[in-house]
C-alpha cells in the first residue's frame, strides 16, 4: 500500500474503531468507502484480519443506523460504504459511479485518501469503471514500480513474449557483463535482441536503434535498414560498456 | 530497477517508445515510464513539497500527450517534457490553465459576450475541437469545485452529495444533456422533478459559489477572471431559463426539443 494511502487508511480505521452506536456513523462509512480505493490499488489483501473483523462489526451496525429520514446525501454515502463493505466480504460491488472523470489533482488526492474517505471512495467508484483513469493510475505505478515487482508484472503481462534466441542469428557475445546479441530479420524489418545472464535491466543505446521491449535480462529493439554495424552502449543493471556489433556476422 | 541519472538520449528513447506504442500504459513499457519518471525526479525536480504531485501530474500528461509529441531529437524530447512539467506545475499551483486554454482559442478583442455565447453554443453543432476544449474546461472547473467543497463543506456525506449534484448541473447546464441522458449516464432512477431539483441545487449551491470564489481569487491576484465570469454567466442564463416556470412546463420544453440544452433553448428563444 502506498505510504500516503496507508496513513489515511490507519486514520480512518482509528476513527471507525472509536465510533459509538449512538454517534453519527459517518466515520465508519468513510472507512468502508475508503476500502474502494484500497481495492482499486490492489491492496485489499493487505488489510489485516483484525482490521477486517473490526470493520465488519462496526460496518454492520453503521449501515443499519442513520437518521430517521435519510436524505440523498446519506443514501449516497451509505451506497459507497456498502460497496466497500461488499468488497471487504469478497463480494462484487456496484457503487454509484459518476460518469465525469475526476481532475488529475483529485485523482491523485484519491490515492492519498483525500479529502475524506467518502470522497476518495466516490472517485474510486468512477475509476473502477473508467479505462482512461485506470490507464493513468497504471502509468503512475509503472513509473514508480520498484525493480523486481515491476519486472515481474511486465513479464507476466507482456503482449510480446521474450523471443527465443534460437529463432535468430547470433552476432556477438560479451564476457563482462555476460551477454549475447542476436539478430531477427522478418519481412524487411530487423530487430536486435540482447540476452544477459544477470537478472537485471538491460538496455542498448545506439544511433537509430529504437527500444521495443525490455525485461529483466533481456532487451529487444528495432535496427534501421542499411546499417552493417552499430556502435552501441550497453547497460546491464548499473554496469555500462561500449559495444560494437557487426550486423552481418554469424 | 536500478536508478541512474538519465541522459537526454535515454529520455528520447523512452519517449519515442511511448509515442510509438498503441497503448503507452501497457506494462511492457514499464522501463520507459521508469526512465521518464527518473528524468523528472533527477533533472526537473525543484525544491518543493509539491514535487510529488507535480511529478504525477506530469506522468499523466505525458500519457495523454505523448502520441502528439513533435520531437525528433533528444534535445527536442527534453524540451517537450520540460514544457509538460511546467504545465503540470502551473496546474498544481493555480488549477486554471486548461480553462484558459479552452477560452484562449476564442479570445480576441471581443468582449465577454461572444465568448459566453461560443461556449454556450457548443451543442449540438460542436466540433471535435470544441469537445476537447470543453473537456479540458470541465476538468479544471471540477477541480475548482473540489477545492471549494474541501474548503467550505466539512461533512463528508454532504461533500459527496454536493459533488454529484455539481456534476449533474454541469452536465445539464453546460454540456446540455437532457434529464433522460443524465439519468442514464449517472445511473440514477429518480423522478424528473428530483433530477431538476438536483440540477438547481448543484448550480446554485456549488457551481456558482465555486465560480464566484475563483473569480475573487483571480481578481485579488490581479489576473484575468474571464473564465469564471463566462461560466457564471452560462449558469445564470440557465437559471433565467428555468425561472418562474413550473417543472411540468420545463418538461414540455425538454420534450419539444429532445436532446437540446438549456442554453440552446435560451439561445433559440433569443434569436
Amino acid at each position: 500500500m502506498r505510504p500516503e494511502l496507508r496513513s489515511a487508511w490507519e486514520r480512518a480505521l482509528g476513527r471507525a474503531e472509536a465510533w459509538q452506536p449512538d454517534e453519527d456513523p459517518e466515520p465508519v462509512l468513510e472507512a468502508l468507502a475508503l476500502l474502494l480505493v484500497v481495492d482499486l490499488t490492489g491492496d485489499l489483501g493487505a488489510v489485516a484480519e483484525a482490521d477486517r473483523a473490526l470493520l465488519r462489526d462496526r460496518g454492520r451496525r453503521a449501515l443499519l443506523s442513520g437518521p430517521p429520514a435519510p436524505d440523498e446525501d446519506w443514501q449516497l454515502a451509505r451506497s459507497l460504504a456498502r460497496a466497500g463493505f461488499d468488497r471487504l466480504e469478497g463480494r462484487p460491488a456496484r457503487p454509484p459511479a459518476d460518469p465525469l472523470c475526476p481532475p488529475d489533482g483529485s485523482l491523485l488526492g484519491m490515492l492519498r485518501g483525500e479529502p475524506d474517505g467518502l470522497s476518495a471512495g466516490q472517485r474510486a467508484a468512477h475509476v473502477a469503471g473508467c479505462e482512461a483513469c485506470r490507464r493513468s493510475l497504471r502509468v503512475l505505478d509503472l513509473a514508480q514500480g520498484g525493480g523486481a515487482q515491476s519486472e515481474l508484472a511486465v513479464a507476466a503481462a507482456a503482449a510480446a513474449p521474450m523471443r527465443a534466441p534460437t529463432e535468430g542469428r547470433p552476432l556477438a557475445e560479451l564476457e563482462d557483463p555476460e551477454a549475447e546479441a542476436v539478430l531477427f530479420e522478418e519481412g524487411g524489418e530487423r530487430r536486435l535482441a540482447v540476452y544477459a545472464t544477470a537478472a537485471a535491466p538491460v538496455r542498448l543505446e545506439a544511433e537509430g536503434v529504437t527500444t521495443e521491449q525490455m525485461l529483466s535480462g533481456y532487451w529487444l529493439g528495432r535496427v534501421p535498414a542499411g546499417r552493417d554495424r552499430i556502435r552501441a552502449r550497453l547497460h546491464v543493471g548499473s554496469q555500462t560498456v561500449d559495444w560494437e556489433i557487426d550486423l552481418t556476422a554469424g | 530497477m536500478t536508478e541512474r541519472p538519465l541522459d537526454r538520449e535515454a529520455l528520447f528513447e523512452a519517449l519515442s517508445a511511448l509515442r510509438g506504442a498503441p497503448d503507452p500504459s501497457a506494462p511492457v513499457l514499464a522501463w520507459a515510464w521508469h526512465s521518464v519518471n527518473g528524468f523528472v525526479d533527477h533533472r526537473l525536480r525543484r525544491p518543493s513539497r509539491a514535487h510529488d504531485d507535480v511529478r504525477q501530474r506530469t506522468l499523466i500528461k505525458v500519457l495523454r500527450g505523448v502520441a502528439g509529441m513533435q520531437a525528433d531529437t533528444p534535445a527536442g524530447a527534453e524540451g517537450w517534457l520540460r514544457t509538460v512539467y511546467r504545465s503540470a506545475r502551473t496546474e498544481h499551483h493555480r488549477g486554471l490553465d486548461p480553462v484558459r486554454e479552452a477560452l484562449r482559442h476564442e479570445r480576441g478583442d471581443e468582449g465577454l459576450g461572444p465568448r459566453v455565447d461560443r461556449l454556450a453554443a457548443l451543442p449540438p453543432e460542436r466540433t471535435e475541437d470544441d469537445v476537447a476544449r470543453l473537456e479540458a474546461a470541465r476538468e479544471a472547473v471540477l477541480g475548482r469545485v473540489d477545492a471549494w467543497l474541501e474548503a467550505n463543506v466539512t461533512k463528508p456525506s454532504k461533500r459527496v452529495g454536493d459533488r454529484r449534484r455539481a456534476a449533474i448541473a454541469w452536465t445539464a447546464n453546460v454540456l446540455g444533456r437532457d434529464v433522460e441522458a443524465i439519468r442514464e449516464s449517472f445511473g440514477i432512477e429518480e423522478k424528473r422533478d428530483t433530477v431538476y431539483k438536483w440540477i438547481e441545487r448543484g448550480r446554485e449551491q456549488v457551481l456558482l459559489p465555486a465560480m464566484a470564489a475563483w473569480e475573487r481569487e483571480l481578481e485579488a491576484a490581479g489576473e484575468d477572471a474571464a473564465v469564471p465570469q463566462a461560466l457564471s454567466e452560462i449558469l445564470r442564463g440557465a437559471r433565467r431559463a428555468d425561472a418562474g416556470k413550473a417543472r411540468p412546463g420545463r418538461r414540455s420544453v425538454s420534450r419539444a426539443q429532445d436532446g437540446t440544452s438549456v442554453q440552446s433553448k435560451r439561445r433559440n428563444r433569443g434569436s
